[in-house]
């Protein structure tokens, strides 16, 4: 049960923070420092593809984050949110919120990111 | 703790007892083990005990190093270290008693301060039926980040069943702050909305930036339910043989991040009942991982029997499917409506 949680930091183009497993009261200081790391002045992608859980906690993080790029004059994209994240995005109707992109979306076309199937 | 007082005393006075006996016939000498016993009734026994057996062993003590003739200045060694030993014992036990004393009396004002923000429900209100159970995830506490309240307003029965970000006690503070908000916003806003309204903006006053709490209000009118959902779990309506999750058209943000929900409106027809919960419910899961089936635990459970038989299965499937341990405090509250002939 215990949470299997990874980031990985792509230092190409925007920084890009893939998250992988349970994103929770118990994973969210890792997710914390990573984005710490990249700092809240530059775009930042989170790749939520592999997020397999997320409560409140996690949305609240995602919350607090998204507010500190807008204020730090940048953006957070929450990128390919999962089912489990989708469902609890549109649960509380924060999807207008909230930068929310897919790969569709997205006019570079670029690689969705690693293992999101 | 009445239990182990008696076993301590006991069995220091048989040890005491057995030492005695095994010096007085045996070669060697136990007399200064004679302490042991009155060492054991210490651990659990009220000075007043100790003190006894104490004076049992020392009796023991005089006896034994008494062979009739003379005491020898071993002997006398030994009874001042047993009286050092017996008076270090029950100075310890009324230490730890009274340790103990001011340990309940934390827990009774901890208990009553707890209970302030979650009061009991009244189990009716005119035809209104209702029971509720509540599980918090910190270990020894009955409250965490979920909060619930029932207000008998001029508008009808209003019920709040909330959810603040993070749980356990970390949360309590944000879940009183909108558990006492409601009470308040209950009995002078005229439409749910501007209860939460209401909420909202207490609940922004007092807690940091994007801290959130999903919530589910209910006005129950006879058998009439206006519902306002902020981006709480769906409630679920229990039915004969299927239960029909109620889906807002549009769902609205949870408090705390502008909520304005629009109202869904129910008639809760005798015999069908409403199951509101948080999410800690849903998402509590058995150790290899699944989570909690409701909607099959629901129509096993909440079918029959009276509200509080039926919330006292689910609660016991829960406990079974978890294993005893939650990750996020649980509310489960069922309402139904008996018209009264």
């Amino acid at each position: 049960m215990s949470a299997v949680f990874r980031v990985h930091v792509e230092t190409l183009d925007p920084r890009h923070l893939y998250v992988e497993g349970e994103l929770d009261i118990h994973s969210r200081s890792k997710l914390d420092e990573a984005l710490a790391e990249a700092g809240p002045f530059q775009d930042v992608t989170l790749d939520l593809s592999g997020v397999t859980f997320i409560d409140s906690t996690g949305l609240n993080l995602l919350l607090v984050a998204d507010q500190a790029h807008r204020n730090g004059g940048s953006r957070l994209v929450l990128f390919e949110p999962s089912t489990e994240v989708a469902r609890l995005i549109d649960l509380t109707a924060l999807r207008p919120r909230l930068i929310v992109e897919t790969a569709d979306h997205r006019a570079s076309g670029r690689d969705p990111g690693p293992a999101s199937s | 703790m009445r239990r182990a007082e008696q076993i301590t005393f006991l069995g220091g006075l048989t040890l005491v007892s057995l030492l005695a006996l095994i010096d007085l016939f045996g070669s060697m000498s136990f007399v200064g083990a004679l302490l042991l016993g009155v060492l054991l009734t210490s651990l659990a026994a009220p000075p007043r005990k100790v003190a006894l057996v104490g004076a049992y062993a020392l009796g023991w003590v005089v006896a034994l190093g008494y062979d009739g003739r003379y005491w020898t200045a071993e002997h006398a060694t030994r009874f001042v270290v047993v009286v050092g030993g017996i008076v270090l014992a029950v100075i310890a036990s009324a230490a730890r008693e009274r340790q103990h004393r001011a340990l309940v009396r934390t827990a009774n004002v901890a208990e009553v301060a707890q209970r302030a923000l979650l009061r009991p429900l009244a189990e009716h209100y005119d035809d209104v039926e209702m029971a509720v159970r509540y599980l918090s995830s910190s270990d020894g506490a009955l409250v965490g980040g979920d909060a619930y309240d029932a207000e008998v307003t001029r508008w009808g029965l209003r019920v709040l069943i909330a959810d603040v970000c993070g749980h356990g006690l970390e949360a309590v503070d944000r879940a009183s702050t909108l558990a006492f908000a409601f009470r308040e916003a209950a009995h002078t806003c005229e439409t749910l909305a501007e209860v939460v309204a209401a909420m909202e903006s207490s609940f922004r006053r007092s807690v940091n930036h994007s801290d959130y709490a999903t919530a589910l209000l209910l006005e129950i009118n006879g058998g009439t339910v206006k519902i306002a959902n902020c981006g709480h779990p769906d409630p679920a309506v229990i039915h004969q043989r299927r239960v029909e999750w109620l889906s807002p058209r549009t769902r609205a943000r949870p408090i705390g991040l502008g909520s304005s929900p629009t109202l869904q409106r129910l008639v809760l027809a005798p015999g069908k009942r409403l199951l509101v919960y948080t999410d800690g419910l849903t998402e509590a899961r058995d150790p290899a991982g699944s989570f909690f089936d409701l909607e099959k635990q629901a129509l096993g459970s909440l079918r029959t029997g009276s509200l509080d038989q039926a919330l006292d299965q689910l609660m016991t499937a829960l406990h079974e499917h978890t294993d005893g341990s939650l990750r996020d405090d649980v509310i489960a509250f069922a309402v139904q409506v008996t018209p009264k002939r």
